[in-house]
């Protein structure tokens, strides 16, 4: 073949390539809208013609093969059998539901409804203005009773910072210290109720060659749990809080800050931490405590469902509300909601069908059995499964219900990470004392502010 | 005349992997430095213009200084180590008399054909505090010497070692294949004038792969400056930002999920601080290092 062809393909390959690179993308017509009323949901308007079943993208946060997806994908499939006009279109996306979340709002074909944990939703969707409100929706009636109202069915619910509501919980979960039951029988060991019952029981656990706590050092969010509750316990929920946010730092002066540290340092220095955890990471600390090697584990009660598959027959555990502290300022009952939570877009065509479908899911049956994946339903009255049992007992006890980390992480995140994490992690590892602990956390404070 | 006929002909065969390059390499790496000019979230189309506040604010980032200097930790230190075991092991694989070449040269090898997240886990494992390597040195009596590996004082180190074992066997690989290239003639010469193993692999064998060993420099300092999964799998940056790098810092402001910071420009713009070591790295590497090549 002579020059000439060759330069001929070459150039009908290359015009090629550019022609389909330069295609448009193809486009389909959206189906057109029909609502239809689902049983117990607030009534929808009915369209003058009917044509095309609505469908609802659903992104799920889990994966498929997690105990809890299936129940949630029974759910769907059963709400898709018996409302043929409100079709659901389940995705499960994984952790990184966030992520591929952004792809889509940016090209502009965003689901109908995403799922995932507060702690996610609030900084990312909702802070940007993405979400449905659902305040009129929630003072509608329940799925399971009329005379109930959609909001009254739950234990709790999070209101953002501008005080409407954008999330409804698919579980709920509050925080406190795991104990092992057996461990306990064994040295006749009280479930602590206060802070000095506390250090009583870590010491006598480790008199008789029991580790009695265990920490995933390496995660900042673990180690800094421990001030953020003394914290609470000592001076004050809206006071740490607020010192969180307080960009000179002074709010840090407080003497209970101090004392809080204190009884950080006191866990430090008395060993009570396991051995080698300032690199343990998750899930080591919980593991240790699913084996049977430490007395207690403080963490969320979503804890159960990750180590159920881990633990012996005889292995047995409760748990209990963080210890209050004698003399602290504090509210001595405050609770913290953790929760896992379905959000509707504001983009989505048919925000009363979703709303529809979420109350459905939010129904007894629906979470009838989530119980038997240890996963604590959000609902009120709902069952749940042995290990959690207590979860009621925190919760009816508390007068006040605070938002994960007392609020400093939907708060502020960047703070928390690069500030609140660093310089705990190093009063939790013995590099700082009490003392020192306040001062850098002062400075580190002022300087993250200042260089905004 | 001629010459613009070539010119043109290969420009034509060239235009299609210059117009993917320029998609997918080019226009994003353009782009990326006009989104570090602006405070957006990544969530909505809306994007604040804020100049060049984001390196400022970098500037004035303690954590992001922190990185910077693990990055430049893990090239430095990690180069001189991976290479000088590459060439190490490189050289003793290409003697063809050593007993079982074949399998030392794939258990060298096994840690690059394998999936950096499996290799990450194997670290976890190996690292932990009940893990493998505590678990050795207590059964052989050596309690003394188990420590908290993946802890603030030495996760570094252990994220060397972990670095250095999951990419030696990529450098040996190519540094043999260079070795493997010099003809035997040179080495016996040498031996028969009086030579010695060492001065033969210092006097003969590395100028002749000179240009392979640039290469391999190169490659290194492109790879470290970018190194992401095994660091992220291994630590996640922790503890206490103790293995973080760039590649791990922009992730986290960028994508947050644990961290739920979520600052695309911010991130971008620590990316396009990555960007520019790269390009500095490899463009000083190859003009420093670069020399005749010798030709046999």
């Amino acid at each position: 073949m002579n020059t000439k062809v060759y330069k001929i393909m070459a150039l009908v390959l290359s015009l090629t390539m550019l022609v389909t690179a330069c295609a448009p993308a193809a486009t389909t017509t959206p189906p057109p809208v029909v609502n239809t009323q689902a049983p117990g949901a607030t009534a929808i308007p009915q369209p003058t013609a009917t044509v095309e079943p609505v469908k609802l993208v659903y992104w799920g946060y889990l994966s498929e093969t997690e105990p809890l997806a299936k129940i949630l994908t029974a759910n769907v499939d059963e709400w898709n059998e018996s409302n043929p006009d409100i079709q659901v279109e389940l995705i499960w996306q994984g952790r990184e539901i966030i992520t591929k979340l952004r792809t889509e709002l940016l090209a502009g074909t965003p689901p109908d409804i995403i799922s995932q944990s507060d702690s996610e939703l609030f900084p990312s969707v909702v802070k940007e203005g993405l979400g449905y409100s659902l305040d009129d929706a929630l003072n509608t009636p329940s799925y399971d009773d009329a005379n109930v109202t959609w909001k009254d069915s739950f234990i709790a619910l999070q209101p953002y910072s501008d005080g409407h509501y954008y999330l409804i919980p698919d579980s709920y979960y509050t925080s406190g210290i795991f104990y092992n039951v057996n461990i306990f029988k064994k040295y006749s060991l009280m479930p602590p109720e206060t802070w000095s019952q506390f250090l009583s029981v870590c010491q006598t656990l480790k008199d008789n060659g029991v580790q009695p706590l265990a920490v995933d050092g390496a995660y900042g969010f673990f180690p800094g749990w421990y001030f953020t509750w003394l914290a609470s316990r000592i001076v004050g929920d809206e006071e740490f809080r607020a010192a969180a946010l307080d960009k000179t730092g002074a709010a840090w002066d407080n003497p209970g800050f101090l004392e809080a540290a204190k009884q950080v340092q006191v866990l430090v220095d008395s060993g009570y931490f396991q051995p080698g955890y300032e690199g343990t990471n998750w899930p080591g600390a919980e593991t240790l405590f699913a084996q049977g090697n430490v007395g207690m584990y403080l963490t969320g009660t979503w804890f159960p469902a990750e180590v159920s598959d881990k633990v012996g027959p005889d292995f047995d555990m409760s748990v209990v509300a963080f210890p209050s502290v004698e003399g602290g300022k504090g509210n001595q009952t405050t609770a913290e909601a953790w929760s896992n939570d379905w959000m509707i877009l504001n983009s989505s065509k048919h925000p009363d069908a979703a709303v529809a479908f979420l109350k459905f899911m939010t129904s007894q049956k629906a979470m009838s059995e989530f119980a038997s994946v240890q996963t604590p339903a959000p609902l009120k009255g709902a069952p749940l499964q042995k290990w959690v049992q207590n979860q009621q007992v925190i919760l009816a006890n508390a007068t006040k219900i605070m938002p994960r980390m007392h609020g400093i992480q939907n708060d502020n995140p960047e703070w928390t990470t690069k500030v609140y994490w660093v310089v705990d992690d190093q009063l939790v590892f013995g590099q700082l004392t009490a003392e020192e602990f306040i001062a850098q956390l002062k400075e580190a404070q002022i300087a993250f502010f200042t260089g905004k | 005349m001629r010459r613009i006929h070539r010119s043109m002909t290969a420009l034509l065969f060239l235009a299609p992997a210059l117009l993917v390059y320029g998609i997918f390499f080019i226009y994003p790496a353009i782009r990326a430095l006009y989104i570090s000019l602006f405070d957006w979230s990544g969530f909505i189309p809306v994007m604040k213009y804020i100049g060049i506040k984001n390196f400022i604010e970098l500037s004035k980032d303690p954590i992001f200084w922190k990185s910077l200097k693990n990055t430049l930790f893990f090239l430095f230190f990690g180069g001189i180590i991976t290479l000088s075991l590459a060439l190490l092991f490189a050289a003793l694989l290409s003697k063809k008399k050593l007993w079982g070449r074949r399998f030392f040269r794939a258990v060298i090898f096994f840690p690059v054909v394998t999936p950096t997240v499996g290799l990450g886990i194997i670290g976890t494992f190996f690292f932990n505090p009940n893990g493998i390597l505590n678990g050795v040195l207590n059964s052989l009596h050596l309690d003394i010497l188990t420590n908290s590996w993946l802890g603030p004082k030495l996760a570094i180190y252990s994220m060397l070692a972990a670095i250095i074992w999951a990419t030696v066997g990529f450098s040996m690989v190519i540094l043999l294949a260079g070795i493997e290239k010099i003809p035997e003639t040179y080495a016996e010469v040498a031996e028969l004038e009086g030579a010695g193993e060492t001065t033969i692999f210092f006097r003969i064998t590395i100028p002749m792969i000179w240009d392979v060993i640039v290469t391999v420099i190169i490659f290194w300092i492109i790879g470290a400056l970018k190194m992401f999964e095994l660091i992220y799998t291994l630590t996640q940056g922790g503890p206490n930002w103790a293995t973080s790098t760039i590649s791990i810092f922009t992730y986290i402001e960028a994508f947050g999920q644990r961290e739920t910071i979520y600052r695309m420009g911010y991130g971008t713009a620590a990316g396009v601080v990555l960007f520019v070591l790269v390009i500095l790295g490899a463009g000083l590497t190859m003009s420093l290092l670069r020399r005749e090549a010798i030709e046999y």
